[in-house]
């Protein structure tokens, strides 16, 4: 398999998935070298048991998730600096909001809805994100999550249901 | 189903349906040529920074054999020399014996 010819086909796929986990274009970049470079480290090792997309879908997925892991420890450790430095009510942030796929006038509301959907639980997240934002049908997301379509079904319920408890508790 | 339910199971579909009005972007041209190179170029870093863990590793073994070797002989050595003293030791006492 050549890397440049899935590098062509998957680059835009992949940077949206980065962009939907992490609502920023400096971050999703990071993300989307990542996983082209550990689908280029482990394109010998690939044993084509799954279709090449699912395989490319899930890298972007897991290497998503750990940057936002990641980012989050970042976070936590300025935190209990800014408790020493007496500086909680300060509020810590590293990225913005800058999703280039969102039109100004809706910003505010996607906004408020994936401030929400960050604090949902990982697998969760996934589901709302392929299922509604990339489109995916159940059977694909089962495939990619590698489980059933009724586990994605059951995940994508509680994930709706917890989406909107949280954007209503915000609101109040 | 109750009012209340009614309105609410429509606020939670029109929050996620809200989603679906996200467009798909391309990755900027720029970006992708540097994101291609620099996985290409990484390659070779890797490669390198193999090579020298690896040569560093050898020097380190050969090193650690070496002073290992230069401590037995050491010890060696000093165990002869007191060998040889304790036997000028006991002559000397065998010579007020007598």
């Amino acid at each position: 398999m050549d890397f440049e010819k899935i590098y062509n086909e998957y680059k835009n796929i992949v940077y949206n998935l980065a962009l939907q986990y992490v609502q920023n274009q400096a971050d999703a970049q990071e993300i989307t070298q990542d996983i082209f470079l550990s689908i280029y480290k482990n394109l010998n090792s690939f044993q084509k048991k799954s279709s090449i997309k699912t395989w490319v879908y899930r890298i972007a997925i897991n290497k998503s998730l750990d940057f936002i892991k990641s980012r989050k420890r970042i976070k936590r450790r300025f935190f209990f600096d800014a408790i020493r430095n007496n500086q909680t009510k300060e509020k810590v942030q590293f990225s913005h909001f800058d999703h280039p796929g969102v039109i100004l006038e809706q910003k505010e509301a996607v906004k408020k809805i994936f401030d929400a959907i960050n604090q949902l639980p990982e697998r969760q997240k996934t589901a709302i994100i392929l299922l509604k934002i990339e489109n995916k049908t159940q059977k694909e997301t089962a495939l990619i999550m590698h489980c059933t379509v009724k586990s994605v079904e059951s995940l994508y319920q509680r994930g709706k249901n917890n989406l909107s408890k949280l954007i209503n508790n915000e609101g109040k | 189903m109750k009012e209340n339910e009614k309105k609410y199971v429509y606020k939670v579909n029109m929050n996620v349906d809200f989603l679906q009005k996200i467009k798909s972007v391309e990755i900027p041209k720029h970006v992708a040529s540097r994101i291609l190179l620099n996985i290409q170029s990484n390659r070779y870093e890797k490669i390198s920074a193999v090579y020298i863990r690896r040569v560093a590793a050898i020097f380190i073994l050969f090193l650690v054999a070496d002073i290992s070797t230069i401590v037995y002989y050491h010890q060696k050595h000093k165990e002869n020399e007191n060998d040889s003293n304790s036997y000028i030791e006991l002559d000397k006492n065998q010579i007020y014996n007598e």
